[in-house]
């Protein structure tokens, strides 16, 4: 209580984000307990009949169960690790450019895809792709070359997810990361220029060592949202084709998919459970490694 | 310390205020899109009006319930329905003279609602369960009726309510109707009075056919020539360009039609005909089949090959998952070969197209006695919302909605010397200077398919192919022995979601022909369907298909 009185201003300041916590995060979590319901109308969210772990049977009997959790674990593992490395090559050359015009331009481009939501980029891809009169198969004929069909090749989209990832996020990232290299203090730098270091050099030896504590934070930070699909994404670009699901399905478009016409929230809600209770053993994890190798880092 | 805490209120007072302000905003900016995606017509005093005096009703419907001998309707109303596809343009001059007489005869305004085609299945349910403002809203068999009764979600309807809210509906409808629409021995849908008499069809462009030297084909298998023609010489035109809802099994549903009689449901319905289960409609046993029990192995691959032949030589475009163009709205515009649809919603296809000077082939997709299932009342109908506020006023305004006739010619066709005309001799035709693709409320595309078609009127721009495929309708449509039964999945939801799943990854792709293998994936989708529990399904819809027949007698 005296430690609020002393610092109030900070914790006013923290109260909006609090509030926000609450409301969106802690009350709604009271939903869980949906999970274990078969919802009806009349019995509402707490008032359904209980029935345990039947929820949970669809999800462990489609034989998908494993399939797409690794799916969704593998893909964001490299979505993660892709932003993470172009985030800090985009920052790391944009604290480089010293023409201004240049480094605004750079950045508003890159920031750009960012607010086109995936409906519209599924949209480019299409008209990018489609067998029939898409642009590369348009440009490929002309150059007396075979198309290609991206939709019945589950190839191409090992490739072609994490790029649209990196494309729509690396803005976002970069600014993250080139907030925290302006942090550093420019005096290290000017004494390793003095002492004869490149710029080559001061980029290894300097911005790189002092961005781990970022990075860390940031990929643990990450880490939370592992275990959600970017389902918007998988959706958006793949939604129902067939062919290309046993690459291209994760947890989120699975339960989307069975679970869409009978609407049963008690069944949506129950892999939304399995997602958070898997989540946090891998936050868990994490925060316990980081802790172990690098205390000082560590989330909690 | 004092000084510091009352600013700490203060600051606390300020964000708080903030975030209701902010709040506040982005709600009214929700409304703001909502209602200029809907359709009120009101004016904006009305409208308030309106909105207090039912939440008054609300408040004192205790005190102001009907007595017996009369319907009190000194309390204004608004209602608020809920219907499916899209607003057309000149829906709100439709709804203000909807609303005239409306206000005129029962003192209520209607508000409609629509949910668009693709979202269906995640906004549909969400609006029945969130308890929104809605009082009635359009169900079918084919679309969640039975799910969402179970739910709870509608409000039951009985006998009493029918007689005293809807006189003219109550003379009309057979009682038989009531009988089908029972879920668990309760009534919730108000089902049509005339289930609509129509055949799947296949359209194809005369020109084309005679190119291909094709005459009076029957089957779609025997189109072939056709397709290889488009390939050849139009360059621009996909023979089969399938969306990915309605037209993607639809020319596999046509060629299974060839061998037995196929129900054909898609694929992402509940029914569980879509999903592994299937019968042959005109088996008066009314056995049920597994996908590998004969007809239906044979005939899907036999389907299954002939799709695969077609989609390997590039007649099929090549992702219909992603396309949204239904082939009958791009066919007149030289993109698709071949239409896909029933011969009630084919109408503006082929109206358009004549407008273009291109003529129509039409084929019925028939089973192989030459003979098509009738509709089952359930097939269009409307239901009242578990939350409704004034279920009585709705029933009444939907009595006058689907029942008089004025009203149906509103909300069917639209303002008459505007939307229509009448011909001397009865027919239904369009104003001078309105082109069939310019007409601002086209018939049957508002959504109300419940209405008493009985009062529906033959157009002028109906082709003389239509006008006899009409007249041939009655004939082909027989009365299978499983109509107007509807699968309560309730205690296979589970197998339901895993087959739906199935369904899409391993049979969609089956039934365009994409296929590496078609023996191969067969295989495949037998050992993944019994896998997701087919046969427990099987079972759960034999014990429900036998209680239905032998009810009937």
């Amino acid at each position: 209580m005296k430690d609020i009185r002393r610092h109030w201003v900070l914790y006013t300041m923290f109260l909006p984000v609090a509030i926000y916590f609450i409301v969106f995060a802690y009350i709604p979590m009271a939903g869980i307990v949906m999970a274990f319901e078969s919802y009806t109308r009349t019995g509402g969210m707490f008032f359904s009949k209980w029935v345990g772990f039947d929820n949970f049977h669809y999800f462990f009997a489609s034989g998908k169960a494993w399939l797409v959790t690794r799916n969704t674990i593998v893909y964001n593992v490299i979505f993660l690790g892709c932003y993470t490395v172009f985030s800090i090559i985009a920052a790391v050359f944009m604290s480089e450019i010293r023409s201004k015009f240049f480094k605004k331009m750079t950045q508003t481009l890159m920031f750009l895809p960012y607010f086109i939501s995936w409906v519209t980029v599924s949209a480019f891809v299409y008209n990018f792709f489609n067998y029939e009169y898409g642009i590369v198969n348009k440009i490929l004929h002309y150059f007396g070359m075979e198309g290609i069909d991206i939709y019945s090749n589950t190839s191409y989209w090992y490739f072609l997810l994490p790029f649209l990832y990196v494309w729509k996020w690396v803005g976002y990232g970069s600014i993250l990361y080139l907030a925290a290299i302006v942090g550093i203090d420019q005096e290290i730098y000017e004494a390793a220029t003095i002492d004869g270091a490149s710029r080559f050099q001061r980029i290894m030896r300097i911005t790189l060592p002092l961005l781990k504590p970022t990075m860390i934070i940031l990929i643990l930070l990450g880490l939370g949202r592992i275990m959600r699909g970017e389902f918007d994404m998988f959706y958006q670009l793949i939604g129902n084709n067939g062919l290309l699901m046993d690459a291209t399905d994760i947890i989120d478009t699975l339960a989307f998919r069975s679970l869409m016409g009978s609407a049963d929230f008690g069944m949506a809600s129950s892999v939304g459970v399995y997602q958070s209770v898997l989540t946090l053993i891998i936050i868990l994890t994490a925060n316990w490694l980081v802790r172990k190798y690098d205390r000082d880092h560590a989330l909690f | 310390m004092q000084r510091n805490r009352k600013r700490m209120w203060l600051m606390l007072a300020l964000s708080v205020m903030l975030t209701f302000t902010l709040a506040a905003c982005g709600s009214s900016k929700d409304k703001e899109t909502e209602s200029s995606g809907s359709t009120t017509d009101t004016t904006k005093a009305t409208d308030t009006d309106s909105k207090t005096d039912a939440a008054k009703t609300d408040k004192d419907s205790s005190t102001a319930a009907a007595t017996d001998t009369g319907i009190d309707h000194s309390k204004e109303v608004k209602l608020v329905g809920y219907l499916l596809g899209e607003a057309p343009k000149g829906m709100p001059e439709v709804m203000a003279a909807l609303n005239e007489k409306l206000k005129k005869d029962i003192n209520a305004t209607l508000e409609i609602n629509y949910i668009g085609w693709g979202d269906i299945a995640s906004k549909y349910p969400l609006i029945l369960a969130a308890g929104e403002d809605v009082d009635f809203v359009f169900t079918a068999d084919w679309n969640f009726y039975v799910q969402e009764a179970n739910k709870g979600s509608f409000k039951e309807i009985t006998t009493d309510l029918l007689q005293k809210y809807m006189p003219k509906y109550y003379e009309k409808q057979d009682a038989s109707a009531y009988k089908a629409a029972q879920v668990q021995g309760k009534q919730y849908m108000i089902p049509t009075t005339t289930p609509d008499r129509k055949v799947n069809v296949i359209v194809l462009r005369k020109d084309i056919m005679d190119k291909a030297g094709l005459t009076n084909p029957t089957k779609i298998s025997e189109l072939e020539p056709y397709f290889a023609e488009i390939k050849k010489d139009y360059p621009n035109m996909t023979p089969l360009n399938l969306d990915s809802q309605y037209d993607l099994p639809a020319p596999f549903g046509a060629l299974v039609s060839e061998k037995f009689a196929y129900a054909g449901a898609p694929g992402d319905s509940g029914d569980p005909s879509g999903v592994g289960n299937y019968m042959d409609l005109e088996d008066p046993s009314g056995k049920v089949l597994s996908i590998t029990d004969e007809p239906v192995q044979g005939a899907f691959k036999y389907a299954a090959g002939i799709m695969k032949q077609w989609f390997d030589a590039g007649y099929v475009n090549k992702n219909p998952y992603s396309n949204k163009v239904r082939s009958k709205d791009n066919f007149c515009e030289s993109k698709a070969g071949v239409a896909f649809g029933n011969s009630i919603d084919i109408q503006a296809t082929l109206a358009s197209c004549k407008e273009k000077g291109i003529d129509t082939y039409i084929m019925p997709v028939l089973s192989p006695s030459g003979h098509a299932p009738a509709n089952s009342w359930l097939n269009n109908g409307v239901a009242i919302a578990a939350g409704s506020k004034n279920p009585e006023r709705a029933l009444e305004a939907l009595d006058l909605l689907m029942q008089d006739e004025s009203y149906v010619m509103t909300d069917y066709y639209g303002i008459e010397g505007k939307n229509y005309v009448l011909t001397s001799d009865g027919k239904l035709g369009l104003p001078d200077g309105v082109a069939a693709a310019d007409n601002t409320y086209p018939p049957d595309a508002a959504g109300f398919w419940f209405v008493n078609k009985d009062f529906l009127k033959p157009s002028v721009s109906w082709t003389d192919s239509y006008i006899d495929l009409n007249n041939k309708v009655k004939d082909y449509l027989i009365q299978i022995p499983y109509l107007g039964f509807s699968f309560n999945s309730d205690k296979v939801k589970t197998e339901i979601a895993n087959l739906k799943n199935v369904s899409t990854q391993y049979f969609l792709p089956f039934a365009i022909g994409s296929v590496k293998d078609v023996n191969a994936s067969f295989d495949t989708l037998v050992s993944k369907m019994q896998a997701a529990g087919v046969d427990k399904v099987k079972t759960e819809l034999e014990t429900q298909a036998s209680a239905f027949l032998a009810a009937k007698g």
